[in-house]
């Protein structure tokens, strides 16, 4: 099966990351045939970095200004039964595809993803999205896979049945959030989506407010994009319109009540215990988080990060109101594709 | 990516519900003979995160129930009669976050069914 993957990774200006990235993947217990960095026309010698370290280097005739425009460039050369596509500051466990690939017994399963761990956990931002991801990939994600339904097949980590994806038309170039609309649209056209909780990756997540801003406002006008794309078809999809309705909802009223009810009800009646209310679901949160965090031995991590995730979750808030206003009310689609970190 | 807000609202009661289903779906796979193996360890380790949700949700009400009274006490300066139920967050919110949950399942149903008549016609 090995011999049947090409190994894609888009790449803007990342020679700061690149190395560990190849070298991640050249350690491999399964070995791909083919890696191809896609060096997006970079300015920092990304692709000569790529080119020393004896992978295939794609450079496209000008910036494809997207990852999915990246991709697609090639995917037009990929021949191999899989394609497997990895964020240029992305690295995986060893065993990491080969987890992934076995996946791939079911004709009709069209892409698979693994567990999501931020690289490095130091700053707020980056606690915060810790939280987040042991958060989702923990509790959320499993559930999703057991009904057969992941909401994502994330796009910094995943595999993809070759001839279904070209069949979609490589990845969407159409929203900010390309892995979202690939997952939406294989599950419009029939096709299946698995998550594998043992095939691990480690991304470097934003840790600046800067970067993190970039982050947030691209997903969340992606998610708002996608729901209004794919939102006829997704109503045929049990579980799945259910997943979208909830985050939906939530998206709304939860943001209006963490920047706007609590903290005016907090100054109206002069009583800051009102302010408990940002907290109040901590089981929903702190339960699964330690469960993953015992097991990975990052207990006391954990810990120390979970305050973070209620800024994150705050502050991801705003964003998802202003895609919500932006994309829904005054029909203004943003998408200038911009890095996050 | 990570859609909407996690651990947050009905997402979070969404989420739970689903678990719960999941475990009579395993037990009753189980009971028939039928258990896939692929899915055990999943279900396995999610009866106990749901069991740790629930008793923390209690647990939380609990906290709750006993902490606010002394502190608007100490804030008022007066003492009040507060008629808090042991776990505030025991059944009313609950109640509402479910009737929430049905309010927009049953929406997501209609719009469905709108959609399906339009393409009908």
């Amino acid at each position: 099966m090995a011999s049947q993957l090409t190994v894609m990774v888009p790449a803007y200006n990342e020679k700061v990351s690149i190395e560990d990235t190849i070298r991640s993947l050249k350690m491999q217990t399964v070995q791909a045939k083919e890696i191809i960095i896609i060096d997006d026309c970079s300015t920092d010698g990304t692709g000569d970095i790529a080119s020393s370290m004896g992978v295939t280097v794609l450079r496209p005739p000008s910036n494809t200004g997207s990852k999915a425009g990246a991709q697609n460039f090639a995917l037009k050369t990929v021949q191999t039964e899989f394609t497997m596509a990895i964020d240029a500051d992305t690295t995986l466990a060893p065993d990491a595809i080969e987890k992934l690939l076995l996946s791939f017994d079911d004709p009709k399963l069209a892409a698979s993803c693994g567990f999501v761990i931020p690289r490095y956990v130091i700053t707020l931002w980056e606690r915060g999205r810790y939280i987040e991801y042991l958060l989702a990939f923990t509790w959320y994600k499993p559930i999703q896979d057991y009904f057969e339904k992941p909401l994502i097949s994330s796009g910094c980590f995943s595999m993809y049945r070759t001839n279904i994806l070209k069949e979609n038309g490589g990845w969407p170039e159409g929203t900010l959030a390309e892995d979202m609309d690939l997952t939406w649209s294989f599950y419009e056209k029939g096709y299946k989506v698995r998550f594998i909780p043992e095939a691990v990756c480690y991304p470097i997540e934003p840790h600046s407010y800067h970067f993190m801003s970039k982050q947030l406002r691209r997903w969340s006008h992606g998610f708002v994009q996608n729901v209004m794309l794919h939102w006829k078809g997704i109503l045929e999809i049990p579980y799945l319109r259910s997943f979208i309705a909830v985050s939906l909802w939530d998206a709304v009223f939860a943001s209006i009540v963490y920047l706007f009810v609590l903290p005016i009800l907090a100054i109206l009646f002069a009583s800051p215990i009102l302010l408990i209310g940002y907290v109040i679901d901590i089981p929903v949160v702190l339960v699964p988080v330690l469960f993953k965090a015992i097991e990975r031995k990052e207990v006391w991590l954990a810990l120390m990060s979970l305050p973070s995730f209620f800024v994150l979750r705050t502050v991801n808030g705003f964003f998802l109101l202003e895609a919500l206003y932006t994309e829904l009310l005054i029909k203004k689609t943003f998408l200038v594709y911009e890095k996050g970190h | 990516m990570i859609a909407g807000m996690p651990g947050t609202g009905i997402s979070g009661l969404l989420y739970l519900i689903i678990a719960i289903q999941m475990h009579i779906e395993d037990f009753y796979f189980t009971l028939i003979r039928k258990n896939s193996l692929k899915r055990l360890p999943v279900v396995k380790h999610h009866l106990f995160i749901t069991a740790g949700i629930i008793i923390g949700m209690f647990a939380t009400g609990w906290f709750i129930a006993l902490i606010i009274p002394v502190v608007i006490s100490q804030n008022l300066s007066v003492p009040i009669n507060f008629n808090i139920k042991n776990n505030v967050i025991q059944i009313n919110p609950f109640i509402f976050s479910l009737a929430t949950l049905i309010g927009v399942y049953i929406g997501v149903h209609v719009l469905r069914i709108i959609v399906k008549q339009r393409k009908a016609e």
